[in-house]
């Protein structure tokens, strides 16, 4: 299984960021490797709207499984729904921490968008 | 000609003074409503409005039978109104912004455009003014395709005379409505607001080259931090309209500028008189 | 729990910033923000220091390199936008305040003559009050308006708030208008106030943002700026706010005295304005029916 987590910085005490859109990037770790890997969501900082919908596209664009964030908006549910991806909501504050919360099976699923979206 | 009514800050009177002008006017008028966000025009003009025309932008569809997923759109598209998923491409409508670019570069022949609606338009008349209307849909995020049809629904008529009442602000919406014409009135208030808001219109002004000139509205009897600011400028003031409750209290009523205040007839007429003897204006 | 309150109008000039920026002096600890970035006014009334800077890159727009036209036109026929002209050379111009930046320009140009380049759209500040934070932008003049900038303004305001351990008003100004700029200054609001000018105008602009945001599911509370110009309007604005949805929180006198406030660079309530007295209550009763 492939996990993404949107965070404001790389490495495993990273903070979970409070954005899905305009994270800094994402962690992503796969089930048999060791070693997270980061990608930055540095391509949104120059778009005049639709952040939401290019950071979905790069988890998409990943083949993750599962993706796991604070908030998410509408556009970005739809896109990752449609390409079959469980979205995950988490209240803990580091990658670790979500990561651990995931293997205890204590993560909510998203069933639709937790924030409205930004038209921009 | 072509004269536009524009101001930075909101509720300075650019709709007072557009219906004003357009009600003096002697030869037949073409009124243009561009505040599409909030169009008021018909709130004193009364006009009947004929049945509305849609405003529609182009938004694309895919035809999944044709695509192949390589994305070219995708890469295309600088508004990330087209993305990738589950197999397919999936349009974003609120996001396309009409440009075309995803139709150029698909090879496969998968993409059609559909007309999307945004907005409406409306023609009425009222004695010698002829009213056109943009309106945007509440719920729809971008005004200036609305006030380009509405423009262009007023440059069908090409030998009127065109009074446009912009919306306010100095953005996209304010250029839209006021580009290409041949004058433009900044109506201010003599307050801080009124002020800082007016310095940015006449940025903007000078940006797109119009000849323009200022109306002092709610002016008191004395000299303003705003009328000193234009002389020494070099800024025509064009009028200076007077502060007065009992007019606020008729145009809260839907009143036009001259019944409630016919004394400021002449003052109305001159403005129109000298725009179009054209020779006041500020270096742009 | 941190609550968001948007101040919205639909019709400009009703009051918007006067309104917010008193209710600031009320609530002392209140993190404001300018999403009026096409005319930012509360800074001028709302004294600020350490301001920090950012620039906003945003959107792109077409330039051209003219030695590598070859005057084909092709960037003039498929522009939407009238953004290129030819000259009488057949040169093509491309104003930068109509270009959409849409690289159809870029796309069929068969020299690469035009290049799409990052816009300098102006910049965002937060910055410090005598008791909290302000944040506000500074949209260039015909710089496109796509809400982004009230949305970056309306964030930096909610981080500032994040950062603090104890609960935090967030107020906004909003625009005028009900387009993406609105849109984005409402986008995770508790309620908007809107601030209603008693006019036929006024009313009926009031009721195109009340739509706006019932489509979102905020509440709305409204009160009437100024109703003492036309006590019959503001009366019949009052009976109508139930079939519309809307909460009425209060009336505000004609106050000449706001400008000179203003012009002294103060709220209404630091000033002592007759108009403090009833901003103080429509806040009280506002804030009752959001905490």
């Amino acid at each position: 299984m492939k996990l993404a987590i949107a965070t404001d910085s790389s490495g495993l005490d990273a903070p979970i960021s409070a954005r899905f859109g305009r994270a800094a990037g994402f962690v992503i770790i796969s089930d048999h490797d060791a070693s997270p890997e980061y990608i930055p969501n540095t391509q949104s900082l120059n778009a005049v709207q639709g952040a939401g919908i290019q950071a979905a596209q790069c988890i998409i664009d990943q083949q993750v499984d599962v993706v796991i964030l604070r908030h998410c908006g509408p556009k970005a549910f739809m896109l990752l729904n449609a390409a079959g991806i469980s979205v995950l909501s988490t209240q803990a504050d580091t990658v670790q921490k979500a990561l651990d919360a995931h293997t205890a099976g204590t993560l909510t699923t998203l069933e639709s968008a937790s924030v409205d979206g930004h038209w921009v | 000609m072509i004269i536009a009514i524009a101001s930075g800050k909101g509720g300075t009177g650019k709709t007072t003074l557009s219906t004003a002008l357009a009600s003096v006017a002697t030869t037949p008028v073409l009124l243009l409503d561009c505040d599409v966000e909030a169009p008021n025009c018909n709130i004193y003009i009364k006009a009947n409005l004929a049945p509305a025309q849609p405003v529609t932008v182009p938004t694309v569809t895919i035809e999944p039978l044709h695509c192949n997923v390589c994305r070219a759109c995708l890469d295309a598209c600088q508004f990330n109104a087209l993305a990738a998923a589950g197999g397919k491409i999936i349009p974003l409508p609120e996001l396309c912004h009409g440009c075309g670019a995803c139709q150029l570069v698909c090879q496969s022949g998968a993409i059609a455009e559909v007309p999307h609606r945004i907005g409406q338009c409306q023609t009425g008349s009222s004695g010698h003014i002829t009213l056109i209307e943009g309106r945007l849909d509440v719920g729809s995020p971008l005004s200036p395709p609305v006030i380009r049809a509405t423009r262009a629904a007023g440059n069908a008529m090409p030998d009127a005379l065109q009074i446009i009442d912009a919306p306010p602000g100095t953005s996209c919406p304010m250029v839209a409505a006021t580009h290409g014409a041949d004058y433009l009135i900044l109506v201010a208030e003599p307050t801080p607001f009124g002020l800082h808001d007016l310095k940015l219109a006449i940025e903007v002004a000078r940006s797109l080259k119009l000849a323009f000139g200022v109306v002092i509205n709610r002016a008191p009897d004395t000299a303003t931090p705003l009328d000193e600011a234009c002389k020494a400028d070099s800024i025509p003031i064009l009028a200076r309209l007077p502060e007065s409750r009992r007019i606020a209290a008729a145009g809260a009523h839907g009143e036009l500028l001259l019944k409630a205040a016919p004394h400021l007839g002449d003052t109305i007429k001159q403005i129109l008189t000298t725009i179009l003897a054209g020779d006041k204006g500020a270096v742009a | 729990m941190s609550r968001q309150i948007t101040v919205l109008s639909g019709k400009g000039g009703t009051g918007k910033t006067s309104v917010t920026a008193a209710i600031a002096s009320l609530v002392p600890n209140a993190i404001l923000a300018d999403c009026d970035v096409d005319g930012s006014d509360l800074p001028l009334v709302l004294a600020h220091h350490n301001p920090v800077t950012t620039p906003f890159i945003a959107g792109q727009a077409a330039t051209l390199d003219p030695s590598q036209c070859t005057r084909c036109g092709a960037c003039q026929t498929h522009c939407r936008y009238q953004a290129i002209t030819l000259d009488e050379a057949r040169q093509p111009r491309i104003d930068p305040t109509l270009c959409e930046g849409c690289g159809v320009c870029h796309l069929v140009c068969p020299t690469h003559a035009i290049v799409l380049e990052p816009c300098d759209c102006g910049e965002w500040v937060i910055a410090d009050t005598n008791t909290s934070k302000l944040a506000y932008a500074r949209l260039r003049p015909g710089a496109e308006n796509s809400g982004r900038l009230a949305s970056v303004v309306r964030q930096a305001a909610t981080t500032a708030a994040e950062e603090r351990s104890e609960d935090t008003l967030i107020l906004i100004d909003g625009p005028p208008g009900i387009g993406c700029p609105v849109i984005a200054s409402i986008t995770g609001s508790d309620a908007i106030l809107i601030v209603a000018e008693p006019s036929q105008s006024g009313w009926h602009d009031a009721k195109r943002v009340i739509q706006l945001a019932s489509h979102f599911g905020i509440d709305i509370y409204l009160c009437i700026n100024r109703w003492d110009l036309s006590p019959e309007m503001a009366l019949h604005i009052r009976n109508e706010l139930p079939d519309v949805g809307a909460t009425y929180v209060g009336r505000i006198c004609y106050d000449p005295m706001v400008t000179q406030a203003h012009t002294a660079g103060q709220t209404i309530v630091e000033y002592g304005c007759p108009a403090a007295k009833d901003i103080t209550q429509i806040w009280e009763t506002l804030w009752n029916h959001v905490k």
